[in-house]
C-alpha cells in the first residue's frame, strides 16, 4: 500500500525524480511542477504551451509539411513569484488572491497569508466555495445511497480517487463562502515581530525583514526546502496583500521617505524571489500602483516571474461603454516567465478581460460584440430626435 | 542551433579577447537566448566561463545548456565553468542569518559598495586562467543591482572595474546583459554608458505591433568596424525550443 502511494506521489522525468504534489501537474515543456492560480481560465493563459507536431506528406515527388498544434495547459510554476498590480479599488485583485488561497486550502497545501493590517484575516473569512462540475456544492451533504447503474458498468473500477488527486484547479462560487473552521486550520497568518536582528546591515525596514524571516521559517518548518529530505512533498502557497502600499513604509521616522520605501520594496521582492527559487513554494503578491518614483514599476516587473496588470471599469468611462457591456475589467500580462527555456512563455492574446458572472469569475479573451444593436439604437435615437424636430409628423427625414 | 545568430554577429571573424559585448533588453524583449547562445559559442571555442548570475539560478542555465548540447554540470566539475549565484547566496544568508551578503548593501562600503563582488569575480577569473587558455566573464542581469539599492553611477563603476579587469588579464572577454525601459532614466543612462564602451552591442526588442507567431522580436546589432565607427544592422528572430532563427525583416521562413 505504502509502495503504491509512493509511486503515485512521484513521477520519473529523465534521470530526476519529481515529486507530484496534490493539485499539481508537470509542465510538458520543461517538466516544471505547476500549481493552479485558483482561476482555471487564468491558468490557461499562463504558460500555455503550443505543442506542434509536423506531418510530412509526399505526393508526386513533392514534399509537403503539415503542422498540427494542440494547446496544453499551464499554471504557476513552483518556485516563482506572481505580482498582481491592483485595480483602482482593489476588488478584483483581492478576488484573484481569494481564489489562489482557496485552491491551496482545497488541495491541502500550506498557506501563508500576510498583510499590513487585518485585511488578510478579513479576506480569508470570505474565501469562495468550490463547485463540482455538475454545479453542486462540494461541501454539501453527499448522499450515501447506492445508485443503481447499468449491469455492464457495475464491475468497472471507480476512478474517483485518482481523479480527485489529480484535479488541477476548481470552479468556485463567489456568492458562497468556505467553512471558517476549515479555513482557519489551513491558513497561517503573519504576525509582525521586531525580534529580527538586522545583523547583516540590511537596508530593509523592520516590517519587510520580519516578513521575510517569517516566510523563511515557515518554509523550513514544513520541510519545503529543496534540499530538505521529505517522503511526501507539499507546496507552500504564500499570499501577500497590498505589499508596497504607503503603510509598509518605515514609520518610525517622523517623515516618511517614499523613495526609500520603494527601494526597500524592490529589495524585499528580490530577496523573496531568492527564497522561492530554493524551495517548494509559490507566491502571489498584490501591489497598488501608487509609486512616487517612475522607475519602481518597470523594475518590479523585471524582477517578478509573472506580472499581471488589472484595470477595472468601475468608476471609469468604460463602465457605461456599450462595447464592454459584458465585462467588468481588463487583464494584461506585463511579464511572463522564461525559466529553463530560451523561449519566453507568451499569452494566447494580449487583451484579456475579466468577467464576473452572477457566481463565477472568469478570464477570457477580449471579444468586442458586433455593433449591430448599437447601430439600431443610434438610428432609433436619431429617428426620435428628428421626429421631434420635424414638428411631430412622425417621419425620419429632416425638414431643414 | 544558433548558426544564423552567430553569422549575424560575425563571431567567426573576430577574436573576442579583451572585448566587451553588451546585450540590452528593451521593452517587451527577452535576451535570455543571447546569453545562452553566447555561452554555447564560448564553450565550443574552449573558453572557460565565469558567470555572475543575478537573475536566474544555475539550474536554469544547466537546463537550457542541455538543449544546446552542453553539459554545464560536467564543465563545472571539470573546472572550466564557475557560477557565482546571487540568489543562492541571498537565500543562504537569510536562512543562516550570516553576514555573507555584506557587499550587497550600499551603506557598508561607502567608497566602493560592490568591491567584494568584484573581488570575487576577479579571484574566480584568475583561478580559471591558471588552467584554461581564455575566460569569458558573463553578467546576467546587471540591472538587478538597481533592485538592491544601487545607483546608476555605482553600477557603472562596477562595470568599469570589470572592463578594466579584462584588459589586465590576457585572453579575457566580458558579456553584460542589462534591461532598459523608457520610464527608468537610471537604467537608460547605464545602458547608454555600457553600449558606448562595448565592441559589440546586441539589442533585443519585442515587436511594436504586438505578438506574432512567426517572429519573436527584433535584434539590432551594433558593431565597431576597423575605423572605429558603428555599423548597425536590424534582424528579426524566431525562437524555437532548441533553435534560434535570425533573418532580415520581411524574410521570415514562414512566408516561403
Amino acid at each position: 500500500m505504502l509502495k503504491k502511494e509512493t509511486s503515485a506521489t512521484n513521477r520519473q522525468v529523465g534521470n530526476t525524480k519529481v515529486p507530484l504534489v496534490r493539485g499539481s501537474r508537470l509542465s510538458l515543456r520543461n517538466a516544471q511542477l505547476l500549481v493552479s492560480s485558483g482561476v482555471c481560465s487564468l491558468d490557461n493563459f499562463i504558460g500555455k504551451y503550443e505543442k506542434i507536431s509536423y506531418i510530412t506528406l509526399r505526393k508526386d515527388n513533392k514534399t509537403k509539411c503539415l503542422a498540427s498544434s494542440c494547446l496544453t495547459g499551464g499554471g504557476l510554476p513552483v518556485g516563482t513569484l506572481c505580482c498582481i498590480e491592483e485595480d483602482r479599488f482593489g476588488i478584483y485583485s483581492e478576488l484573484l488572491l481569494k481564489h489562489y488561497i482557496a485552491e491551496g486550502v482545497l488541495n491541502g497545501h500550506h498557506n501563508f497569508v500576510a498583510s499590513y493590517g487585518s485585511e488578510a484575516e478579513q479576506m480569508v473569512e470570505t474565501l469562495p466555495l468550490p463547485v463540482n462540475d455538475g454545479g453542486t456544492m462540494m461541501q454539501g451533504n453527499q448522499s450515501n445511497e447506492q445508485m443503481k447503474i447499468a449491469w455492464r458498468y457495475e464491475n468497472l473500477q471507480s476512478k474517483e480517487s485518482s481523479a480527485s488527486y489529480s484535479q488541477f484547479g476548481h470552479i468556485y462560487d463567489t456568492s458562497k463562502f468556505m467553512d471558517r473552521e476549515k479555513v482557519s486550520s489551513a491558513v497561517k497568518f503573519w504576525k509582525f515581530s521586531n525580534n529580527s536582528e538586522n545583523s547583516s546591515g540590511c537596508s530593509l525596514s523592520a516590517h519587510y525583514l520580519s516578513l521575510l524571516t517569517s516566510i523563511e521559517k515557515e518554509i523550513e518548518a514544513v520541510g519545503c526546502k529543496v534540499e530538505s529530505p521529505s517522503e511526501k512533498r507539499n507546496v507552500v502557497r504564500i499570499a501577500l496583500c497590498s505589499i508596497g502600499s504607503p503603510l509598509w513604509s518605515n514609520q518610525t521616522d517622523s517623515k516618511i521617505d517614499f523613495g526609500k520605501s520603494e527601494a526597500e520594496l524592490l529589495t524585499f521582492v528580490y530577496f523573496l524571489k531568492a527564497l522561492l527559487r530554493n524551495s517548494y513554494a509559490v507566491c502571489m503578491i498584490t501591489t497598488p500602483r501608487l509609486f512616487k518614483t517612475a522607475a519602481t514599476l518597470p523594475r518590479l516587473r523585471n524582477v517578478v516571474d509573472v506580472g499581471i496588470t488589472l484595470e477595472a471599469f468601475a468608476d471609469s468611462d468604460k463602465e457605461v461603454n456599450e462595447l464592454y457591456r459584458e465585462y467588468c475589467g481588463l487583464l494584461r500580462f506585463s511579464k511572463l516567465f522564461s525559466i529553463n527555456t530560451i523561449v519566453p512563455h507568451s499569452s494566447e492574446s494580449l487583451d484579456l478581460a475579466m468577467k464576473l458572472k452572477r457566481k463565477r469569475f472568469i478570464i477570457e479573451k477580449l471579444c468586442l460584440a458586433p455593433e449591430l444593436s448599437g447601430q439600431s439604437d443610434s438610428s432609433s435615437a436619431l429617428g426620435c430626435t428628428s421626429s421631434l424636430l420635424s414638428s411631430g409628423k412622425g417621419t425620419c427625414s429632416l425638414d431643414f | 542551433m544558433a548558426t544564423d545568430f552567430y553569422l549575424a554577429l560575425e563571431l567567426d571573424k573576430v577574436d573576442l579577447s579583451g572585448k566587451v559585448i553588451s546585450v540590452v533588453e528593451r521593452q517587451g524583449g527577452n535576451a535570455n537566448f543571447v546569453i545562452s547562445a553566447l555561452m554555447s559559442h564560448f564553450i565550443d571555442n574552449k573558453t572557460a566561463i565565469c558567470l555572475l548570475s543575478l537573475h536566474n539560478t544555475f539550474g536554469h542555465y544547466r537546463n537550457v545548456g542541455m538543449k544546446f548540447g552542453k553539459n554545464l554540470q560536467k564543465l563545472k566539475e571539470e573546472g572550466s565553468f564557475k557560477c557565482i549565484e546571487m540568489l543562492k547566496t541571498i537565500e543562504r544568508s537569510v536562512s543562516d542569518r550570516t553576514t555573507e551578503i555584506d557587499f550587497l548593501f550600499p551603506g557598508n562600503q561607502k567608497d566602493m559598495p560592490l568591491k567584494n563582488l568584484f573581488l570575487t569575480i576577479k579571484r574566480e577569473a584568475e583561478l580559471l586562467l591558471q588552467t584554461q587558455k581564455s575566460v569569458c566573464i558573463l553578467v546576467d542581469d546587471l540591472s538587478d543591482l538597481f533592485c538592491l539599492g544601487y545607483s546608476s553611477s555605482q553600477v557603472l563603476s562596477f562595470y568599469q572595474y570589470c572592463r578594466s579587469l579584462i584588459f589586465d588579464l590576457k585572453s579575457c572577454s566580458l558579456v553584460v546583459l542589462c534591461h532598459s525601459t523608457d520610464e527608468d532614466i537610471e537604467s537608460m543612462l547605464t545602458v547608454t554608458g555600457i553600449c558606448h564602451t562595448s565592441y559589440l552591442s546586441v539589442e533585443v526588442c519585442g515587436l511594436n505591433t504586438g505578438i506574432s507567431g512567426d517572429v519573436s522580436g527584433v535584434i539590432n546589432i551594433g558593431k565597431r568596424d576597423e575605423a572605429n565607427s558603428r555599423i548597425r544592422n536590424t534582424y528579426h528572430f524566431k525562437l524555437e525550443e532548441k533553435r534560434i532563427r535570425v533573418f532580415p525583416p520581411g524574410a521570415s521562413p514562414a512566408l516561403f
